[in-house]
């Protein structure tokens, strides 16, 4: 999630002698975030941001970003189901808080369709079909809030997708798709600033079957 | 860029002259370092993550108070508060965090108990496990004869426990007593459970010293809990060899409705594949069940089950003194109705409460006449967990129970020539206290008395139970109880003011977990008391009794095989009663010694298919052959079975699945039916008991409709 955006965002900031607090909290975070590569690095950032949470009581922000940095801890298969499963309880409680405040649903609601992939990855056998419905679910009310989300589309693909895959479907016919999400990224992802905007590179990593 | 960085520089300047630093190292009780720790001052964004050897360092602007925060997941948080600052101080703090009080890592009590969803964290058995077993055929009291302390008796089908016989054994549902878990079928031939394992979410069973809230069972209880609310509205089709299964589920805004009939006739399967009974008409039964939830207002959900079976069959078989055929001819009626409430009031209290009605008969007919058996039985309860602190809560309660049970004989021409009745009112309250002395040591202690209107007598029950757990994963485990349980009705009718029969329980257990790996070991011994024992005038008394003794090692390995998922079962028993009929001690017929069950699952993934397979093996059983002249003189020979399964994902919302039981088609006996009257060499003539069928084939095809097309009986396999 590189982007320079957000560096040269936090220079600008940092400049300005009454840049707002949270916002400058915010950008230096998601430039943390941006260069977190290892384990430590991502529970760091998710501390972060948590901080910025506990402080700023009524910013869906950065509750919204702490989420996306446990969720992440909780795919990495080289860490104990248990404790996979912690840290998803530890995204879930900041979701329910940001579900709370004056939040963009449809974002949060993307996210939480995420977070139900991550609890399906731990244990697919016995959580399969209750946590495929839920996200399938979580990410139908995303749509219906903007439909034109296109974390929500990108996100409803890669399920469609991996459950495709596991039947043994042929998935080129969801090529299409992914390329017209491709095509139309920028378009769609006209945000404000320090809102989500993550999404184009894993779109680009589906792309990568079509081209064959 | 060139304009900027001399800004930067003397911004920078600025901040390093008025910089104060906040740094410090946070351990935990041991002293040992913790990595990825919470250090924030509040009100502010500054703040910053422990590092590897628990130090951390950040720099913040000078602050006249500062209320620092320290936390970390799974451990309780930690505020220091500084005043009046020096400005450009730096402040250092070390900090000692502990770990938070969390009952869902705590120890539990193992001794005696397995469990999976909320009653314990040994998780054994999922519905999804008891479905693939193979040789269980998703009957779960089958899937749990593959557990240690438990015996298979072939013949009958049900489950039973370290030396118990299967009526010592009581099932719950919803922690409501289910006085007819079983089938009915003719003598010998086994019966099975009569639930389906996908209803429940979980399945606790107890092999002993188990909690005060139950009573009634001597040696162990299988307590299994409903589903709460289900995802989608589905419509499940079930096509068998067996016969057909279909259900439809329909939900609303807090609650839903599940409902299914089932027809199961093995008339064209037993013209298929040959029997070693003549069977006159096959095993036939329609029945359907209604499954309600409801979410209460608050925190609470009300549940219904009923459900309505009708069974008929008739054998063939040669009386053994005339030589000559007899038809036995099963008729069974079986209602059966659970409705239960758990409400959650305050933030400390917790009620639950329910009933259940069953009214069950059985019509068997023979060549000589009919006997007509009708079980009518209630039972209702209320109980209540109160949450004194964080580690203690108390929960007590009431039950009540009704049967009456009803035996007709007649001969062909004039029913009822003589009836016999029992019934029996029961008045019960019970107290526990479960305390936790630390998060590594628990308590649990309780007390039940029950009343018998029929012999106007109470009897006191006292349970105590204890876990410690110790480093790695590993845990001891004691428990102790006292167990009492009314004779069977079939005694009762011949002597209603016959006592009720006690048992003494102590279990020792000790178990260790890995990732994905459980081993659990467990030695007990039980001693038995007031059994029903016959005198030789014919008088049936309490003065029957034994003991039983033994030892159980249970492995299970998710993780050693790739996509394989196995357990290992070990039961050794020695028991003896003097009861019933017998002259002395002698080990009863119905135990094996030594009980061995592998059990293997496989996931091919490029098949999308599951294979499952069962070993079970058991050492001789004792058999008491009248033409001996010492009692239980004879063995059997060893029980040896291994079943298959295969379930296939064919698409995502059908599926395939074929099981054979016994493939090696060893030749099992059960015991032998021996004849009243010597023949020519003065010897009693007898026939083996063996299975209806030396092996069982089925094949099943599961479809599930429904709106987003995801969703499939996968669950169910």
């Amino acid at each position: 999630m590189k982007t320079t955006t957000t560096l040269i965002l936090a220079l600008a900031l940092s400049l300005t002698a009454k840049a707002n607090g949270f916002e400058k909290a915010m950008c230096e975070a998601l430039s943390q975030m941006d260069s977190a590569q290892t384990t430590a690095q991502i529970l760091e950032t998710a501390n972060t941001f948590g901080r910025i949470a506990g402080t700023a009581q009524a910013e869906w922000l950065p509750r919204y970003y702490a989420t996306q940095c446990y969720i992440q801890m909780g795919f990495n298969s080289k860490l104990e189901a248990a404790t996979r499963d912690e840290y998803l309880d530890l995204a879930q409680s900041f979701v329910d808080e940001a579900m709370k405040l004056k939040a963009d649903l449809s974002e949060m609601y993307a996210l939480q369709a995420m977070l139900h992939t991550a609890r399906l990855v731990i244990d697919p056998m016995s959580r399969g079909q209750q946590m495929m419905a839920q996200s399938a679910k979580a990410l139908a009310i995303s749509l219906e809030l903007n439909p034109n989300n296109p974390r929500a589309t990108y996100l409803q693909l890669s399920n469609e997708i991996g459950q495709a895959k596991f039947f043994g479907k042929d998935v080129s016919v969801f090529c299409p798709r992914i390329n017209g999400l491709y095509a139309s990224w920028d378009e769609l992802n006209k945000v404000p600033d320090l809102y989500p905007s993550w999404g184009k590179e894993d779109v680009a990593q589906l792309r990568k079957m079509c081209a064959e | 860029m060139k304009s900027i960085v001399p800004l930067l520089t003397v911004l920078a300047l600025n901040f390093a002259t008025s910089a104060q630093t906040i740094s410090g190292k946070i351990t935990d009780v041991q002293g040992a370092p913790l990595t990825g720790c919470n250090i924030l001052v509040k009100g502010t964004f500054l703040g910053a993550s422990s590092g590897a050897d628990g130090h951390f360092y950040f720099e913040a602007q000078p602050l006249d108070t500062a209320v620092v925060q320290v936390s970390f997941m799974g451990f309780e948080s930690v505020e220091k508060t500084f005043f009046n600052l020096e400005k450009g101080k730096n402040i250092t703090l070390n900090i000692v965090l502990r770990e938070s009080f969390n009952t869902l890592k705590a120890v539990t009590v193992t001794a005696g108990r397995y469990g999976t969803g909320e009653v314990s964290e040994v998780a054994v058995l999922s519905s999804l496990d008891v479905a693939t077993t193979a040789g269980a055929l998703a009957d779960v009291s089958a899937a749990m004869q593959t557990l240690p302390g438990t015996i298979r008796n072939g013949e009958s089908g049900k489950l039973l426990v370290r030396g118990g016989t299967a009526n010592e054994t009581g099932t719950y549902i919803d922690g409501i007593l289910v006085h007819k878990p079983y089938t009915s079928s003719a003598p010998n031939t086994a019966v099975r459970g009569r639930f389906n394992p996908f209803m429940f979410s979980g399945t606790a069973f107890s092999t002993g010293a188990y909690s005060a809230e139950y009573g009634q069972a001597l040696s162990s209880i299988l307590v299994m809990n409903t589903n709460e609310m289900p995802n989608e509205e589905t419509l499940n089709l079930s096509l068998m060899t067996v016969g057909t299964d279909l259900a439809g589920t329909k939900k609303w805004k807090n609650g839903a409705i599940t409902a299914s009939a089932n027809y199961m006739n093995l008339a064209p399967y037993m013209a298929l594949v040959p029997q070693n009974y003549t069977w006159l008409q096959a095993p036939e039964s329609f029945g359907g069940a209604v499954s309600f939830r409801q979410k209460t207002a608050k925190n609470g959900m009300v549940k219904v089950y009923a459900t309505i079976d009708n069974a008929s069959l008739q054998q063939q078989r040669q009386n053994l003194d005339t030589q000559l055929d007899e038809n036995i001819g099963v008729q069974n009626r079986n209602r059966f109705v659970n409705a239960n409430f758990k409400e959650r009031v305050g933030a400390k209290w917790v009620f639950k409460g329910g009933a259940s009605y069953t009214l069950n008969s059985d019509a068997f007919a023979t060549g000589k006449g009919q006997m007509q058996e009708r079980f009518e039985g209630v039972h209702a309860k209320i109980n209540a967990t109160y949450q004194v602190s964080e580690r203690t809560h108390a929960k007590f309660g009431s039950d009540y129970f009704y049967t009456n049970f009803y035996q007709g004989f007649g001969s062909a021409e004039m029913l009822a020539d003589s009836t016999v009745t029992t019934f029996e009112k029961k008045h019960t309250a019970f107290a526990e206290i479960n305390h936790y002395v630390s998060k590594n040591l628990v308590i649990n202690a309780g007390l039940r008395s029950e009343f018998s209107v029929r012999t106007n007598a109470f009897n006191l029950a006292p349970r105590l139970a204890l876990a410690y757990q110790f480093k790695n994963e590993q845990q001891v485990s004691v428990a102790f109880g006292r167990f009492f349980q009314d004779p069977d009705n079939v005694f009762l009718v011949v002597n209603n003011q016959l006592g009720a029969e006690n048992a003494t329980h102590y279990i020792i257990s000790y178990n260790k977990a890995w990732k994905k790996r459980t081993l659990r070991t467990e030695a007990y011994y039980k001693n038995y008391d007031g059994l029903v024992k016959i005198n030789d005038k014919g008088i049936f008394t309490n003065a029957g009794y034994g003991y039983a003794y033994g030892a159980d090692v249970f492995y299970r390995d998710s993780k050693t095989i790739k996509n394989g998922d196995f357990w290992v079962s070990y039961s050794f028993i020695q028991t003896e009663r003097n009861y019933l009929n017998y002259n002395e001690l002698a080990t009863p017929s119905f135990v094996n010694a030594h009980t061995l069950n592998v059990v293997y699952k496989h996931w091919f993934s490029a098949l999308r298919s599951q294979l499952g397979a069962t070993l079970s093996v058991g050492s001789p059983r004792p058999h008491n052959n009248p033409n001996q002249s010492h009692f239980m003189a004879d063995k059997l020979p060893a029980y040896k079975s291994l079943d298959l399964n295969w379930s296939f994902l064919y698409r995502e919302n059908i599926i395939f699945h074929a099981s054979i039981s016994n493939v090696l088609g060893f030749k099992n006996v059960f015991g032998y039916n021996y004849s009243n009257i010597p023949d020519a060499n003065g010897v009693l003539a007898r026939s083996p008991i063996v299975p209806a069928a030396n092996q069982f084939f089925f094949v099943g095809c599961f479809i599930t409709l429904s709106k987003s097309g995801s969703a499939n009986q996968l669950d169910k396999l």
